[in-house]
């Protein structure tokens, strides 16, 4: 009888799958850049074009524990998040929202473990930002401050909202200064691998279709461009690769205070 | 060596250290040795040193001023370990004087200056703030009959075998619904299939916030969130 049913699920996937929208052909690249001032790049990214997975991943912590930290992120989430349990949930939007919470939760356990193997990863973590293309839906599952944007007809919109207590706390504004001021600045973040999450992995999801385009990316490039340059050089670029290339260089050029990591993916 | 800490609203910021002998800036500025990103901290807005075992602050014309026991300083004094400091709007202390409710509400780093995120206090991280949610089936059956929700954020509560719950009943879905970290509560999503969701005896469709004392029901198993 067992059998039987699982027979039966097969079959019913495959008859679910047929009468899924073709997934939209994709192209992608990412570059990552330890910046003008670090002597090591902790951030970290990986993409699985075949599974639609993207990931972007800026580490933190001493002696580069960060780069531990992140590097583990992505690949204990990119082993999670098999072809097999995404297919099983295809088009079913609480499914994937609960698979990636999931999967950031496997994440944080293994480094909060690895954390307390060696003196030197006490305290590390990684901020993570995670996109995946289900269909005509972009799924996206972020903690910190590593932002996912998309460019769809031309406008550019941030999807991901910063977990930092800049806006948690009440900072009292000085004469001398405004805070749109832009200027290599210094992050609380609230929320990240490596510690208890205070709350869940926040979850959003957008339509997504032909001729839109996805930027994941650390706070090492957003806090260096302005959304207008980052809307523009996303728009106009003719590939993902000149895009992540312009992106870095600029973010370079302006300063390159902090390690420089963008992911881009076009439909 | 010494380590002192920088909190705001009992929250640590930041850490640093000081030995005898050092005179370390606190301010907003790339060139302070202890560097605060907040625009009500002037860009070296006081000076701390160590000298013959001595403690000595100085404010540095700061806008907002350095006190010492509610008091505003303008020359360079004396202080000691247990006096009240404020920086600005923050507040200063030597970490062995940090409250345990300061060290448990920390978010912040490790002493490295150049970091530009702060983030987790790993002392912090030993001592993680206790939760006691549970939810807990009272009515009807299902596997496992109790669950911890500390560090779970989000879980499946259905007949499939991979929910974190799983419940029996005639044309239950496989997955019946999710219950999602909300802040320091909860949600729970429905989701479509023949059986209905009530929570509380009410049918619900959408997500909904749940607290301590409800009850969620699917056929004939009830769950609480105690």
């Amino acid at each position: 009888m067992g059998k039987r049913n699982a027979d039966l699920m097969t079959i019913f996937r495959l008859i679910r799958n047929l009468f899924q929208p073709k997934p939209l052909p994709l192209v992608c690249a990412g570059l990552s850049d330890t910046g003008m001032v670090r002597a090591t790049n902790e951030d970290a990214f990986a993409a699985f074009p075949e599974r639609r997975l993207f990931m972007v991943a800026d580490g933190m912590g001493g002696h580069n524990a960060g780069e531990i930290a992140s590097m583990a992120t992505v690949k204990v989430i990119g082993d999670h998040l098999s072809s097999a349990i995404l297919d099983n949930i295809r088009g079913l939007g609480q499914e994937i929202r609960h698979a990636l919470i999931k999967s950031f939760t496997l994440a944080n356990e293994l480094v909060i473990a690895l954390a307390d193997e060696k003196e030197e990863w006490h305290g590390m973590g990684c901020t993570l930002v995670l996109a995946y293309l289900d269909g005509a839906t972009l799924h996206v599952c972020h903690v910190g401050d590593a932002r996912c944007y998309v460019v769809s007809g031309g406008i550019i919109r941030q999807i991901t909202t910063d977990h930092t207590s800049l806006r948690e706390m009440n900072f009292e504004i000085s004469d001398d200064r405004t805070l749109n001021e832009r200027q290599p600045t210094r992050h609380v973040v609230t929320r990240v691998i490596g510690y208890p999450f205070p709350e869940a992995p926040e979850y959003n999801s957008c339509p997504f279709t032909q001729g839109d385009r996805i930027l994941l990316c650390s706070d090492g490039l957003w806090s260096m461009l302005d959304e207008k340059t980052l809307q523009q050089i996303l728009t106009i670029s003719d590939s993902p690769e000149t895009t992540v290339e312009d992106l870095v260089k600029q973010a370079n050029a302006a300063g390159g205070p902090d390690n420089i990591t963008g992911l881009a993916i076009f439909s | 060596m010494e380590e002192w800490a920088l909190l705001l609203n009992n929250r640590i910021i930041k850490r640093f250290t000081i030995k005898e002998g050092d005179s370390l800036t606190i301010g907003r500025g790339q060139d302070a040795d202890v560097i605060v990103d907040n625009t009500a901290i002037s860009r070296q807005h006081s000076t701390i040193e160590l000298k013959g075992g001595t403690y000595y602050l100085t404010d540095n014309y700061s806008l907002n001023g350095t006190k010492v026991n509610g008091q505003k300083i303008d020359s360079s004094v004396p202080i000691n370990k247990n006096d009240v400091i404020g920086i600005g709007k923050f507040t200063l202390k030597p970490s062995e004087f940090l409250t345990t409710e300061e060290e448990a509400e920390s978010f912040c780093s490790s002493i490295d200056g150049m970091d530009q995120t702060i983030f987790v206090d790993s002392r912090a991280k030993k001592k993680p703030v206790p939760s006691q949610d549970l939810l807990k089936v009272v009515d009807g059956s299902a596997q496992p009959s109790t669950l911890e929700l500390a560090n779970i954020d989000s879980i499946k509560v259905g007949k499939g075998a991979s929910c974190d719950i799983v419940i029996s009943g005639l044309f239950v879905a496989k997955t019946q619904f999710f219950i999602t970290r909300n802040g320091n509560g909860f949600k729970v999503t429905p989701c479509p299939g023949w059986r209905t969701v009530f929570l509380n005896g009410d049918k619900i469709q959408e997500e909904v916030s749940i607290k301590k004392g409800d009850t969620i029901r699917v056929a004939g198993t009830s769950l609480r969130l105690d």
